[in-house]
């Protein structure tokens, strides 16, 4: 019994770890990524509206409010959409099936 | 060749288990949250039968329930984060340490992380990470619930001591056979 409680409490310590890598800071750029390549690099600061349509599928990406969403897909999973804005340093939006990835970065 | 057959109502039931979840409406908490009530199958054939015949529980299910629900890009995602998980889970019930509800929550945890793994690769970044602490600790949380279920399963169903060798004592299952 003790063992067992010793073992939950190191997997929950383990998959807490990446915690102490995340800045807190917003960033301002958005790296969209399709297929492992940089596709396009949003300013966060602009509003903007963006649909990337390819052979895997289309997304329809909004910057607004200094945030960024997917508003629209017609992937099966709508992960991406349900996933909502995001807009700190380090979080992500992905859209597997479409092989789409959106990073936010600061700007160096 | 009665293992079999009890072999794939278990898979059918696993099976099962796939469709009543995609049925439930749960709320969204992370990309590729899901309660794994599939596992329940898997956890228990591991305990009650063999490695060897969670293995083809396993790799079954993968296989049918990518074919009839989701397809060959749903199927790497399940059958790796599976066959990390039952792995991992191989190697704690072999020591002997451990009961069977934190060996659950240990292949709970290892399933999302395989997963991460995968999309990873996949995607060629490493920022999925990012979801490891919310995806971790729901793993090892849907573990020891899955961990619990199959543990009454195993108390209730547990008649004769599956014997490897020669031709085992099943007790009947469900009956009507």
């Amino acid at each position: 019994m003790r063992k067992d409680i010793l073992l939950i409490l190191s997997l929950i310590t383990l998959s807490l770890a990446p915690i102490l890598f995340l800045s807190d800071s917003k960033g301002n750029i958005a790296e969209i990524t399709v297929d492992g390549k940089i596709y396009k690099t949003l300013n966060l600061d602009k509003n903007a509206e963006l649909t990337i349509k390819n052979e895997y599928g289309e997304n329809k990406i909004v910057v607004e409010n200094k945030k960024i969403f997917v508003e629209t897909a017609n992937c099966k999973d709508g992960v991406c959409v349900k996933t909502g804005a995001i807009s700190k340093s380090g979080e992500i939006i992905a859209c597997l099936p479409h092989r789409l990835l959106i990073e936010i970065k600061e700007n160096e | 060749m009665r293992r079999y057959v009890i072999l794939s109502q278990i898979v059918a039931f696993s099976l099962a288990l796939f469709l009543l979840e995609s049925m439930i409406p749960l709320p969204f908490m992370a990309p590729g949250a899901k309660l794994g009530l599939s596992q329940i199958a898997t956890v228990f054939t591991l305990y009650y039968f063999s490695s060897r015949d969670a293995f083809i529980v396993l790799t079954a299910r993968a296989v049918l329930s990518s074919f009839f629900f989701g397809g060959p890009g749903v199927f790497v995602y399940s059958i790796i984060g599976g066959l990390i998980s039952l792995c991992g889970m191989i190697i704690l019930k072999r020591t002997g340490k451990f009961s069977c509800v934190s060996v659950s929550a240990t292949g709970g945890f290892l399933h999302n992380l395989g997963q991460l793994f995968v999309a990873s690769i996949f995607m060629e970044s490493a920022k999925f990470f990012y979801y490891l602490p919310i995806l971790g600790v729901i793993g090892v949380a849907t573990g020891i619930v899955i961990g619990f279920i199959a543990n009454e399963l195993l108390k209730k169903i547990k008649l004769t001591k599956f014997d490897n060798s020669g031709t085992p004592p099943y007790p009947p299952l469900g009956g009507g056979q």
